[in-house]
């Protein structure tokens, strides 16, 4: 299968020390890669420098085969993202938003905004000012976003926060929806064990700021007999290790 | 460049989309109306000789120049930059097939579009003034109007990449702005003892229109102050690109 986003050696160190330390992994076309990993592990740090809203100390990312940062623009032409909480203009509206986006991606065609309204649910508000919206229609704007370009490659940093129950449950039908029929890679990030084993092929754990462990997601559920429990385990060695130099 | 002008148009949408900017293109029309009623009303009360139309046309073009447009322009400026960084929106744009240097010509060129809005207003509404106020020269005042006006767009385009450079340095609009404000009262004041600093700020030549539409002007001079506006635009665009284009969002 071909490599749709190939990051290697990449290492970024921040005033504080903290970081990512030569992160390297390859996610092929069709994948649901889950990124794992507790709280400040650099999951949203990776994601930045791939989407290019962080630079890289050391190390290279190649997406679509285009060296990021040098072809950022033929390496995000097929790329939807969501980092963070996303951040919306408050006297706009949701129609707004997309709008303004689809104009970046001029070969879209206009009926793709009502699409991904009708997608994440936000048809009925989306004359609304964002200033009115909750966290969890946000999010869905958020979504909404990060798909209006029909992208090949889906990069969401803890996408299902500020979801209702249903909302995450749409999300992960979503996702394993676009997977399989419309073959879309997604690269997910999550503190969330149970969602990144509902809905992830394969899984990287990322415990700070270093990739300790990457394989199938069937696998690594198998050594331990639960996610949670591989998840714990990793985790637990990691700072043993760390103790003991 | 089609990206560039795609953006273009995001940001001119942004920029009409505040009540902020509708109150300040309000400002900028009612300055000249409301100071010609005062100036109708001194004369007609204390007698004092408000001169010709084209005499208030400069002054206009003074007051907008050296004090409304600097900060209606720092605001704008800020909030396209600085705002953006701190309400996390910048993130948005950022995330789209669009190079960095694209988002920042594109923003530039917005501040260009907005201030050209501000003067043709403020022209506009003096011109109206000018008609109110009933006095000779109005012609002449209207067309030494329009071109004190229009060359103020060199040296007020200028002062907005000076202000975009700074808007690079912070993460807060409140600081920026509050900033800004204090770096222009100093580039006013500070020539006032030292009048030989005065010449090495861009806020210096905001009368630049004088300078061409007035004959005392040697060549030379001309020339020298439109190559320090013109290298002092590239500067503060190159300095300010480089930051955008380096920062962590």
């Amino acid at each position: 299968m071909e490599n749709v986003l190939e990051v290697s050696q990449l290492t970024k160190t921040y005033s504080n020390q903290r970081g990512i330390r030569e992160v390297s992994f390859t996610i092929r076309r069709g994948e649901v890669f889950g990124f794992l990993g507790p709280n400040g592990a650099g999951k949203t740090t990776v994601m930045k420098i791939i989407t290019g809203l962080a630079r890289a100390d050391r190390g290279s990312i190649k997406i679509f085969g285009f060296e990021q940062p040098d072809k950022f623009e033929k390496a995000m032409e097929k790329v939807g993202a969501l980092i963070e909480t996303p951040a919306f203009y408050e006297h706009l509206n949701a129609r707004q938003h997309l709008q303004m986006a689809a104009r970046l991606y001029p070969d879209l065609e206009k009926s793709r905004v009502d699409e991904v309204l009708a997608l994440v649910g936000l048809e009925s508000v989306q004359q609304e000012r964002i200033k009115g919206y909750s966290t969890g229609m946000k999010q869905r704007l958020g979504l909404a976003l990060a798909l209006l370009s029909k992208p090949e490659l889906v990069l969401l940093d803890e996408p299902t926060n500020g979801l209702d129950i249903e909302g995450r449950a749409d999300f992960r039908q979503m996702v394993r929806q676009l997977a399989a029929e419309e073959q879309v890679t997604f690269f997910i990030s999550s503190h969330i064990v149970e969602e990144i084993q509902s809905v992830c092929t394969r899984i990287g754990l990322l415990y700070e700021g270093r990739l300790i462990r990457e394989g199938s997601a069937a696998d690594l559920v198998d050594e331990q007999g639960s996610l949670e429990q591989f998840f714990l385990s990793e985790i637990s060695q990691a700072k043993g290790e760390a103790v003991h130099g | 460049m089609d990206n560039v002008i795609r953006n273009l148009q995001n940001e001119w949408q942004k920029i009409l989309s505040t009540k902020k900017t509708y109150v300040l293109f309000a400002l900028s029309f009612l300055v000249p109306l409301v100071i010609a009623w005062g100036l109708t009303s001194a004369q007609a009360g204390i007698g004092i000789n408000i001169g010709n139309a084209a005499q208030f046309m400069m002054l206009m073009v003074s007051l907008f120049t050296s004090v409304l447009l600097p900060l209606f322009l720092g605001m704008a400026a800020i909030d396209l930059f600085t705002g953006e960084v701190h309400s996390r929106t910048m993130n948005w744009i950022l995330l789209r097939p669009i190079a960095r240097w694209k988002v920042y010509v594109s923003k530039v060129l917005a501040l260009a579009v907005y201030l050209a809005t501000h003067l043709g207003i403020a022209w506009l509404s003096s011109v109206l003034a000018s008609v109110w106020l009933a006095n000779d020269s109005l012609l002449t005042g209207a067309v030494e109007g329009l071109q004190a006006f229009g060359l103020s767009l060199f040296p007020l385009f200028a002062f907005v990449l000076l202000v975009v450079f700074m808007a690079q340095w912070f993460k807060s609009s409140s600081s920026a702005l509050v900033f800004a404000i204090l770096f222009y009262l100093a580039a006013v004041f500070v020539p006032i003892w030292f009048p030989k600093l005065a010449a090495l700020s861009p806020t210096h030549y905001f009368d630049w229109y004088k300078q061409w539409m007035g004959s005392a002007v040697s060549d030379w001079k001309l020339m020298r102050s439109s190559l320090f506006l013109a290298s002092s635009a590239s500067l503060f665009f190159s300095l300010g690109l480089t930051m955008f284009e380096k920062r962590d969002y």
